[in-house]
């Protein structure tokens, strides 16, 4: 029997004539690991909450159908983005302990059940531990224990990963499928990273506009998904998917047997470790630029420490970056990105080294006269919103500088990133993807010649990212030399050219992509993890279309 | 950086009952003894105390600002006090104010109230370098739950807001505001878009912390107490001690004892020698906290008793 039945849900949200949800009828039974996927504002987030009982009982509007739950409500645990919002005392005991005292468990039980989920978790360590110092990673683990402690029978999560680095959410994805598989638990969960949690789920369901389009097995939702145009695909299902296999393998290691068995046995034919034949994709996603790439910015023996650290954070950090060339810094969390680029826009100032734009030292000007060349693009876009509509805000930052006429060129730029239609909306009523386009459009306004990006697909979705890319692409083309800071290493194989690592305070690799990223233990795209040891090379999707296509042109 | 940080230090491990006791005392004392080395004595034990937390480098970070307030009672009161009788200086006269003569009674009394107030801060700021926020949380979610939980998001926010006040300054910068202008105004006009930030992410956290607490069952029925602390042998040495200090404050100011006249001329520093004994059995009493420390360090024998 159905743990929940989900019959012509409709939901208004109170005050919007559009319906979040319209329609929709879904079963799901107990010991299920269900994955909810879709464009942001497809209202898989107001399912969700429809489900736990949030919608309508918390956020009020107007309701229609029937959301039956066989069970209590307090079984019902709920994983929200943020940790930060979640969390709500200074330890984390008590933090744990905060959920079960609002359902009046005795203490004696309490002990015990944060005794047993923190070992569970293997997060003993931090029992003691202040929430604020904690990583966020770590936070987002205090949060599922405290949740799990309630001893739920069913976990509703949304985007519990997007602002975790890529290992940090490995771990946390890991721990919900064993709880999944040891404890018999129910898991409705909604995430972006799919290459990450497709293979973990029984069944995908895919939303838009309000209404449950898909809803059937990962194999099944790929080709779904390939059919219907839907960016909401991993890497590695799609590339079967697109080149015709019957079978859809769903992680690199089924995808390894699959090519295996396509491909001729690569010790037999003598072409282990081929390189990878240029095809036509080469440079794709490189737009040709309008000049000859001349040398934009330059960093020599660049070495900061902070004021009350012990060791620099960075150290002899020397690169030139040309015009039109889009890089990406890649590596640990503390291993000093970030300091880099806020020494390269300004915000920090190098104990040792030079930082030179077009040949000028930056170092006589201060940040905001540095602001009109060098665009920084803070990883949270609601640090940029404060203006009354999205017109003002994008005006913002060249009115200090101008005083006159600007609004040409706010008109040029909110027409490059589609924000024209919400010009005089409110930049906090927009969504996240849109928030982020704002942002972007705020710091592009004043036409830098550099910019920086920290982490800016942080929390997008998959086909935000894709727009994302293209923009800075674009932007390339038009002569900008891009920095990105970032984790997701398959946004950085399809749209950078140029990859350095960055580990303790120190750049250990620097060059093309496709020589850094090519066999790197973890550096690598899922793509590339894939075809190693059979061709060599294979970074972007069009590279290993090129390579098959090529394969079945050579092998007949 | 004014938050609590648990460091497992001797004075933080209070329960938090005691911590009040102990605090409420040394404001009473404070605020209605006015004998000055009964002052100073109560402030060089704050100041041991505020050594005993690690947070002396926090406290020198805010002394500016008790320097500031001192100075300003300092220099009012002998401007409105007419009392005294040693004029040091006069000014001519003044419309409204008259004529103003600065004496040596009233600038020392001046003194003595800047110490007074220092005192009562400094117990505060100590208060909030040693009561760990969630143990309180403890004891008050039984007597006021609501409140309770206000108090302890607020203290949580505190350190957040500030880390995110100094990434929307840097955004803002990178936008082209410049900060370091001279000028009131300009400066106002730069930090104004900061506030406006900050208010509205809180606004849109707000809710969502609601809806977080809301999901882990806030509110949802009558709620159990976990791991109140437990009284030990030192809370209950200290209890006894900040007792003590009450009985003999009040003792001695029905004595008028722990009072020293300044007006209209200073008197003597003591009136016998019971009163010297009086106020250092009461700054003994005070200090017993630090006192326990330093055996609590060195004695096994205490550690494992205490």
């Amino acid at each position: 029997m159905a743990l929940f039945e989900v019959e012509a849900l409709t939901y208004y949200y109170g005050g919007s004539e559009r319906p979040a949800l319209g329609g929709v009828n879904l079963e799901i039974t107990e010991g299920e690991f269900v994955l909810l996927v879709g464009g942001s504002g497809c209202g898989k987030s107001t399912l969700l909450r429809a489900l736990s009982g949030l919608v309508p009982n918390f956020y009020g509007g107007r309701i229609g159908g029937r959301v039956r739950y066989r069970g209590a409500s307090k079984e019902i645990g709920f994983i929200f983005q943020d940790p930060e919002n979640q969390l709500v005392m200074t330890g984390v005991e008590r933090e744990i302990a905060f959920g079960l005292e609002n359902i009046g468990v005795p203490p004696r039980e309490i002990k015990r059940r944060i005794a047993e989920v923190m070992d569970y978790l293997n997060i003993s360590a931090l029992k003691s531990a202040n929430t604020f110092d904690l990583s966020g990673g770590q936070k987002q683990m205090v949060v599922l224990a405290s949740v799990m402690a309630m001893q739920p029978r069913v976990l509703l999560l949304d985007e519990p990963t997007s602002q975790l680095d890529p290992v940090a959410a490995e771990e946390l994805l890991t721990n919900v499928k064993r709880m999944n598989d040891d404890l018999g638990l129910t898991v409705v969960m909604v995430e972006q990273r799919l290459e990450r949690c497709f293979h973990l789920a029984d069944r995908v369901l895919v939303m838009n506009g309000g209404h449950l389009l898909n809803n059937s097995r990962p194999d099944d939702a790929v080709i779904y998904g390939l059919n219907a145009g839907s960016p909401f695909v991993p890497p590695v299902p799609r590339f079967f998917a697109q080149a015709g296999s019957v079978k859809i393998p769903l992680t690199v290691a089924e995808g390894r047997k699959q090519i295996r068995a396509m491909l001729p046995d690569p010790g037999a034919a003598g072409i282990a470790g081929h390189p990878r034949p240029r095809g036509t994709g080469e440079w794709e996603k490189v737009k040709k630029s309008a000049a000859s790439p001349e040398k934009l910015l330059e960093i020599k023996n660049l070495s900061y420490t902070y004021p009350d650290a012990p060791e620099p954070a960075v150290r002899n950090i020397s690169f030139t970056l040309g015009t039109g060339e889009v890089a990406a810094i890649i590596g640990e969390n503390g291993g000093g990105k970030s300091t880099l680029i806020k020494n390269i826009c300004g915000l920090l100032r190098p104990q040792r080294g030079r930082v030179k734009l077009s040949g000028w030292d930056i170092e006589p000007q201060k940040v905001h006269e540095l602001a009109g060349s060098v665009g920084y693009l803070a990883q949270n876009p609601n640090d940029y919103l404060f203006n009354d509509t999205v017109r003002q805000e994008v005006a913002f930052g060249l009115k200090l500088d101008h005083g006159g006429p600007v609004e040409q060129s706010v008109d040029e730029i909110l027409a490059k990133l589609r924000l024209t239609h919400v010009q005089d909306v409110n930049p906090r009523d927009l969504s996240g993807g849109e928030r982020q386009r704002v942002a972007l459009a705020s710091v592009l306004v004043r036409q830098p010649r550099v910019l920086l990006l920290d982490e800016p697909t942080r929390g997008l979705d998959a086909h935000l990212k894709t727009e994302m890319g293209d923009y800075l692409l674009d932007l390339s083309a038009a002569g900008v030399a891009i920095i990105i800071v970032t984790h997701d290493i398959e946004f950085v194989a399809e749209y950078a050219r140029r990859v350095l690592i960055m580990f303790d305070g120190e750049i250990v690799a620097d060059g093309d992509k496709r020589a850094v990223m090519n066999n790197s233990l973890y550096y690598a795209p899922q793509l590339n993890k894939m075809f190693r040891g059979f061709y060599e090379g294979v970074i972007t999707f069009q590279d290993a279309l090129d390579t098959l296509k090529w394969c079945r042109y050579e092998v007949g | 950086m004014y938050s609590y940080r648990d460091k497992k230090l001797f004075l933080q491990s209070f329960h938090p009952l005691t911590v009040i006791a102990y605090a409420g005392v040394l404001v009473f004392l404070a605020l209605a003894c006015n004998h000055p080395l009964l002052l100073l004595a109560l402030y060089a034990v704050l100041l041991v105390n505020i050594k005993l937390v690690d947070a002396l480098e926090a406290y020198k970070t805010f002394a500016p600002f008790l320097l500031i307030m001192m100075a300003m009672i300092i220099l009012i009161n002998p401007l409105f006090s007419r009392l005294g009788s040693t004029i040091l200086f006069s000014l001519p006269d003044l419309p409204v104010l008259g004529q103003i003569a600065f004496t040596l009674e009233a600038l020392l009394y001046g003194v003595n109230m800047g110490l007074r107030l220092l005192v009562v801060v400094t117990t505060f700021f100590l208060y909030n370098q040693a009561i760990n926020p969630d143990r309180a949380f403890a004891l008050f979610a039984r007597l006021a739950p609501r409140t309770a939980m206000l108090v302890a998001l607020t203290t949580r926010l505190i350190p957040h807001l500030a880390n995110q006040l100094k990434s929307i300054k840097e955004v803002q910068q990178t936008r082209g505001v410049a900060f370091d202008q001279p000028g009131l105004i300009k400066k106002i006009s730069s930090y104004y878009p900061l506030l406006k930030v900050i208010m509205l992410s809180a606004l849109e956290n707000a809710l969502n912390i609601a809806e977080a607490i809301h999901s882990r069952g806030y509110g949802s029925g009558p709620r159990s107490y976990y791991g109140g602390a437990r009284m030990q042998v030192r809370d209950l040495l200290v209890l006894a001690a900040s007792i003590a200090a009450l009985v003999l404050g009040v003792t001695l100011l029905a004595l008028g004892w722990a009072q020293y006249r300044f007006y209209p001329q200073l008197d003597l520093l003591f009136a016998a020698p019971q009163q010297v004994l009086g106020l250092t059995g009461l700054v003994i009493a005070a200090a017993l906290p630090a006192l326990l420390n330093w055996g609590w360090k060195n004695w096994p024998y205490l550690k494992w008793r205490l």
